[in-house]
């Protein structure tokens, strides 16, 4: 109900009573809207303090001035009333018929509604606004009574009123009848009230509903540009196929982890199969070696008449016990061998390797057992090929192994011959080939298997069959000196066994026979340095990791090799090797460890040019490891000893 | 008879000058016949001319010929009383002469 009309009736009714002049002045000078009154004609007679503060004159000024005859009964009109100094108040307009100092005159009530006006056209934008937002939006006043909703609110909260119609309703009476909609009846009137005294933003609240859809509910309390609170507004995003696809996500993830765990349950066990396979096989090979030896003596006495004559046939009988012992043992030899080698116990201590002469060697031994078939074994090896970084007795095993199973696959009179020849990558390459019946291509990558052996041509003439595990060995050789092995072949074409391994880079470097010495123990250092400088070495010495790694990477110090002590103070040992695989990889790094064993050492062991000498040591022993990396001793009188920080 | 003169005073277009601005127009063509002129000021454009003729309050309705000029404010919703209050109609007797 307006304010004026409220107070007119009050007026009137006092009139009515008690038409006294004093007390009408009092209540219309005293009133909180603006009165005028005016004559017939529309001139102000009279105006109380509300009307000059809204026209904002004084009442001398606005007497006498013509307002305009206000042709409203009973009824409000909006007005527009022309400020002072420019601009516009709003006002609501109630006009009464009145008497005024003994004449007719007209009574108009002025409320002043600029204010709401103001809202109003904000409104009427902001619901434009939220008309097409893909949330649903509610605003409600400080009474919680509905402002502005929008389609999509009313859709979210299947409201049957029409939209239009919500406004000026209760939304707390509304909400009631929504409540059955949602999943959580009870706790949703709860939290709203609690978020609505509060009067505090609140973000992404999940809301579910009963029927599944999940919603975001954002709230924000609503202030009047004098800082006062006059509203609330909730907003509710659908976000179901957001938390659907989530939930999608989330159920792939747990199979997915669910499947890997199995996995990695199946590949444990699978390893610990493996693992237990390889002890077995150790273990029943050693324990085989025993009678086996036993067997192999013992007919080899017989054949050489320790226990008296033999007759023929039993010198061929016993003969076969012999020759079928040996293949046995060479079988049990294949199979420990490569256990060890796939467990990572086999010995493979690397050194620089001359392949030259490892092949020459080899090939001459092996010429003298081409005798008995006649077959041919040539060796083309050219002079100056760079040394390798491997171990040697490994390397002959496999050149030994490749020249042996030639010979046993080439036909009488068949031609072997070894070649070597530098590879791109740094890769030095080795071939053996022949040319016996050839391998069909599908057999080419099977024959590196373990226990593989492919049928060919002429087998039923080879002498000693093996288990199928030499090119096996081979294989797992070479990749452990990061080569590899393969065969090129056709039937009846011959075969060329081929396989890489990379030279040791560091044979290329010039010496200068600089050593460093890093070890936090001077007692050490001095007995090194003693040592090193009476071979004719020069000398630096470092008592700490840091000081170590800025001398390593400086280049005027071209180091041969490094001792190091592993257990430093501050900067660790190791710290020291990655540094010095960083900048300098070629370097040999000989560490000096009381702890020979620990994982780190042997982790950091592998195909570096690192080895490690055990505390303590002997003098001898040092001199030895050392030639593994610096074949040459400086053969020039000790030179001037380098002093370092 | 001297011709009527008509000047309507609005503040910007607010529905309620729209309103004003509709209710006049329909009453001039119902009851004035056309016969009428019309002119419609908007006293934010021209303040100026409003402050000439001491304008309180918009929509503000004057009556400048015929005379004596005659002044009115309201929405102008009620035809009768409009052309009452310009003085264009005589008043009905019920009313006694009273205004509106």
């Amino acid at each position: 109900m307006n304010l004026g009309q409220t107070w007119v009736q009050a007026l009137r009714q006092a009139m009515r009573r008690k038409p006294q002049r004093t007390s009408l002045h009092d209540v219309i000078s005293k009133n909180p809207d603006g009165i005028l009154i005016v004559d017939p004609g529309g001139a102000v007679l009279y105006c109380n303090l509300a009307a000059e503060v809204l026209f904002w004159r004084k009442a001398e000024e606005l007497k006498g001035k013509i307002f305009g005859l206000p042709i409203v009964a009973d009824k409000t009109t909006e007005v527009e009333l022309l400020i002072s100094g420019g601009g516009v108040r709003t006002v609501e307009m109630y006009v009464v018929e009145t008497e005024w100092e003994g004449q007719s005159a007209f009574l108009a009530s002025l409320h002043d509604i600029t204010e709401r006006k103001h809202i109003e056209k904000n409104l009427a934008l902001f619901s434009s606004l939220i008309a097409h937002m893909p949330a649903g939006v509610l605003v409600e006043n400080e009474k919680r009574e509905i402002l502005s909703v929008n389609e999509e609110f009313c859709s979210i909260f299947s409201i049957l009123k029409p939209r239009e119609e919500l406004i000026g309703d209760d939304w707390s009476d509304i909400a009631k009848q929504c409540l059955p909609r949602l999943a959580d009846a009870k706790a949703f009137p709860r939290r709203v009230d609690e978020i609505v005294r509060a009067q505090r933003v609140v973000t992404n609240e999940e809301i579910e509903f009963a029927d599944g859809r999940c919603f975001e509910r954002d709230y924000s309390p609503i202030f009047s540009r004098n800082d006062e609170f006059v509203g609330h507004m909730w907003q509710y995003r659908d976000i179901t196929e957001r938390k659907f696809a989530m939930k999608k996500i989330e159920f792939q993830k747990n199979e997915l982890d669910k499947a890997n765990r199995e996995l990695k349950k199946k590949n444990d066990e699978l390893e610990r199969l493996s693992q237990v396979k390889s002890t077995f096989v150790s273990k029943v090979s050693h324990e085989l070696r025993t009678p086996l030896t036993v067997i192999m003596s013992s007919s080899n006495n017989l054949l050489d008449g320790a226990y008296g004559a033999l007759s023929e046939p039993q010198k061929k009988w016993v003969g076969r016990i012999f020759h079928h012992a040996i293949r046995l043992q060479e079988m049990l030899s294949d199979i420990l061998d490569l256990s060890k080698l796939e467990s990572g116990t086999a010995d493979m201590r690397c050194e620089q390797l001359n392949i030259e002469k490892l092949i020459k060697t080899l090939v001459v031994n092996m010429q003298m057992l081409t005798g008995a078939r006649k077959q041919s074994l040539t060796c083309e090896v050219p002079e100056g090929l760079p040394a390798l970084w491997a171990y040697p007795g490994r390397i002959e095993q496999i050149v030994t192994n490749l020249i042996t199973n030639a010979m046993k696959y080439t036909q009488e009179g068949g031609a072997i011959s070894v070649s070597a020849h530098m590879a791109e990558g740094d890769n030095l390459q080795v071939t053996i080939a022949d040319n016996g019946p050839g391998i069909a291509p599908e057999h080419h990558k099977a024959i590196f298997e373990r226990f593989t052996q492919i049928h060919r041509e002429g087998d039923d003439k080879i002498p000693m069959k093996g288990i199928g595990l030499g090119l096996a060995i081979c294989k797992e050789i070479v990749a452990q000196h990061r080569g590899r092995i393969w065969v090129e072949s056709e039937l009846g074409k011959g075969s060329r066994f081929i396989f890489q391994i990379p030279v040791d880079l560091r044979a290329f470097r010039p010496l200068s026979n600089h050593i460093l010495v890093v070890d936090d123990e001077e007692d050490i250092c001095d007995l090194l340095k003693m040592t090193l400088t009476r071979k004719g070495y020069q000398v630096s010495v470092s008592q700490n990791g840091k000081e170590a790694i800025e001398l390593i990477s400086n280049k005027d110090n071209p180091y041969d090799l490094i001792f190091l002590d592993l257990m430093l103070p501050g900067t660790s040992g190791l710290d020291v090797i990655k540094s010095t695989r960083k900048v300098r990889p070629e370097i040999p790094i000989i560490i000096i460890t009381a702890y020979p064993n620990s994982d780190i050492l042997f982790k950091s062991m592998e195909h570096a040019p690192l080895t490690f000498i055990a505390k303590p040591f002997k003098l001898d022993h040092i001199l030895e490891t050392m030639k593994r990396f610096l074949p040459k001793e400086p053969s020039a009188a000790p030179p001037e000893e380098r002093k370092t920080a | 008879m001297s011709p009527i003169i008509l000047k309507l005073y609005i503040a910007g277009h607010t529905a309620n000058s729209e309103r004003a601005i509709t209710n006049l127009r329909g009453l001039c063509e119902e009851a004035l016949r056309g016969e009428y002129e019309l002119s419609i000021i908007d006293v934010l454009e021209r303040p100026e001319t409003a402050s000439q003729d001491g304008i309180l309050a918009t929509p503000s309705l004057i009556l400048e010929s015929p005379l004596p000029a005659r002044r009115i404010i309201g929405d102008l919703s009620d035809g009768e009383q409009v052309l009452r209050g310009l003085g264009l109609k005589p008043p009905s007797s019920s009313e006694n002469g009273k205004m509106p």
